[in-house]
């Protein structure tokens, strides 16, 4: 069982707050959905979870906080899959992937390694991809690159920035549901944020809402996503509908001024 | 409490999957390693071409003879033992360690930062040490104690300061990659001004011989200077290479290189303090040698990818066998003139930069 804990956890940019006096604990098994609007500072509090970004006060991995842990340590532990690739060099997909064992190898790669890059592969149906290059494949096939190589690094804490955004529906689908089966079946505990509040309802065991900086919300997605919350959040009337037994929220109009 | 590693992945068998991806990682690793054998063979067959070149009148089978009897240890016909080990030897040798050197620094550049128009020359560090040679032969001011060793130690220490400016300045404003590139630009126009601006006042012969220093020359190396760029490659090249997984890592971005483990502010300060050794220590003997930092890492590249374990070795290679190259043909071209080696660089570079440049606009390198 890992468990990471931020404790009063505040970021400042340029002198403005991005995240004020959050403070969370996630467990090995659970699947948050980060949920608020833009700029609520959801990036910002990942970020600040993979120790991206050094903030003000602790983040703790079992108690240990993690600007005592050595990097590699760390990275064996907690891995991050960012919105977009800020690389720009040619790299085949596989490659890319291989690189999620960098905390694992210092030169040379090992059969164990190629095995573990070949399951994550498989798994989110990269492997005709292996040979092409990052940047000629779709921008869908390039996230599950990324998230493939979080994977690969065997992390008990995986920690997601909006990673279906640029996913058609079907890629969205399948993104959540191997997101959901690592959940479920490897017990790592998944911390992602998410726009799409349907889907968070759908596959998240927890949602933390945050607003003006702040934690808002925390718990069920039955109790939080409601359309009094999203109304005062979001400013948007909409109504939770749950056709066919699968929950989701249908946005109707945006209420200015609300 | 010692964490252990992350959660295992339960990986199923893989007997019968085939393992494809083991078989093309080891297929791709034989073709980079017979690759290196080739470029190996491709740069000693240079280095014996070279040792043959030049306006002494000696033919390949004495040049041949004079190994051989320096070898068994016989006795030498003088003239050709010291137009062989006084003058060209060492010129070969430096030639092929100064390519090699500023390849893999424009290769470890372009990687920590993600940038593909970084390299020495690019950066604006040549022009800095342009600028501290000029004022050791226009001032006679500097550091060391005999003319020629004002102009080499100005250089060294411009180019350290260059490197020192534009990490700094990067440093201050975040340090990403394109930071980096406008104040690496903002220190090439810097000192490309002051030299102009001494040149004004200087006198001809001064003028003649700032503008002999920038066009980048071999004819300057001595033996010991061979020694001191052999030695700083020694000690700085196994360094970098056993940096690669962090270069590779700080090439997809800061943000990524963080979450695999990467202390990437670290990393890249220690790479950069580390090339900018190797490029003061080569540019402040030869003066100005452009475009094999640039184009050596994107030949690399376009045959191994970018793999910075096989692509600073290779890089090294390709540097090594194109400033060879240039030397010959620089000492070949024109009977009883040497061009120097920077001119005959720039020629194969610019067409090759201009292709870069068609390339780069697609966001793909």
């Amino acid at each position: 069982m890992v468990t990471l804990t931020a404790d009063r956890v505040s970021y400042t940019y340029r002198e403005k707050p991005v995240i004020s006096d959050i403070s969370l604990q996630v467990k090995s098994g659970e699947f948050v959905g980060l949920c608020g609007k833009n700029g609520s500072g959801k990036t910002t509090l990942l970020k600040c979870l993979g120790h991206i970004l050094s903030p003000r006060g602790k983040v703790l991995l079992n108690d240990i906080d993690l600007i005592s842990m050595p990097s590699l340590v760390r990275a064996q532990q907690i891995g991050y899959v960012p919105q977009s690739v800020h690389g720009r060099i040619a790299r085949s997909v596989f490659d890319a992937v291989l690189m999620g064992r960098r905390p694992y190898i210092t030169w040379g790669i090992s059969a164990h390694d190629l095995d573990i890059v070949e399951s994550v592969m498989e798994l989110l149906g990269l492997l005709p991809f292996a040979e092409r290059d990052l940047f000629e494949i779709s921008g869908g096939e390039r996230q599950k690159t990324l998230i493939a190589r979080a994977i690969a690094q065997e992390p008990a804490i995986l920690l997601l920035d909006e990673p279906t955004s640029s996913l058609d529906l079907f890629h969205q689908l399948e993104v959540m549901e191997v997101i959901a089966s690592l959940v479920a079946d490897q017990g790592i505990a998944v911390v992602m944020a998410i726009h799409d509040l349907s889907l968070a309802m759908r596959y998240c065991s927890r949602i933390v809402l945050i607003h003006n900086n702040r934690v808002v919300r925390d718990g069920p997605p039955a109790d939080i996503l409601t359309s009094e919350l999203i109304a005062d959040v979001y400013q948007v009337d909409a109504y939770l509908s749950s056709d066919g037994g699968i929950p989701h929220i249908v946005p109707i109009k945006a209420a200015y001024g609300a | 409490m010692i964490l252990k590693p992350g959660v295992a992945l339960s990986i199923p068998d893989t007997s019968s999957k085939g393992r494809s991806l083991t078989r093309i990682y080891l297929r791709d690793k034989i073709q980079k390693i017979i690759l290196m054998g080739g470029l190996i063979f491709l740069l000693l067959l240079l280095l014996c071409i070279s040792i043959t070149v030049g306006s002494a009148g000696l033919t390949p089978g004495e040049v041949g003879m004079t190994f051989i009897s320096s070898l068994l240890g016989s006795q030498t016909n003088s003239y050709s033992t010291a137009i062989v080990f006084g003058l060209r030897l060492h010129r070969v040798l430096f030639g092929a360690c100064a390519g090699f050197g500023l390849a893999i620094c424009g290769a470890v550049m372009q990687g920590i930062l993600r940038n593909p128009l970084a390299s020495p020359f690019t950066l604006g560090i040549s022009s800095a040490a342009a600028f501290g040679a000029s004022i050791a032969i226009v001032c006679g001011v500097g550091i060391g104690i005999w003319n020629e060793g004002f102009i080499v130690t100005n250089a060294f220490v411009f180019t350290l300061l260059a490197t020192m400016g534009i990490y700094l300045m990067a440093k201050r404003r975040g340090m990403t990659a394109e930071t980096m590139v406008l104040a690496g630009i903002l220190i090439m126009y810097l000192f490309s001004a002051m030299t102009s601006f001494l040149q004004f006042f200087a006198s001809a012969e001064h003028n003649q011989e700032i503008v002999f220093w920038t066009f980048g020359s071999l004819s300057r190396t001595t033996w010991e200077k061979t020694v001191a760029i052999f030695t700083i490659l020694v000690f700085s090249v196994p360094y970098l290479l056993w940096k690669s997984w962090d270069i590779n890592a700080l090439a997809e971005g800061d943000e990524i290189a963080k979450g695999l483990g990467v202390a990437a502010d670290r990393t890249r300060a220690l790479c950069m303090g580390v090339i900018s050794i190797i490029t003061a220590g080569i540019i402040c003997f030869t003066g100005t040698i452009g475009f094999i930092g640039l184009v050596a890492p994107h030949i690399a590249r376009m045959l191994i990818g970018a793999d910075m374990r096989y692509l600073i070795p290779i890089s090294g290679l390709i540097g090594a066998a194109l400033l060879t190259g240039a030397d010959i043909l620089s000492r070949s071209i024109l009977q009883d003139q040497i061009i120097p080696v920077g001119i005959m660089t720039a020629f194969i570079g610019i067409p090759f930069f201009g292709y870069l440049f068609m390339r780069v606009r697609r966001e793909y390198w």
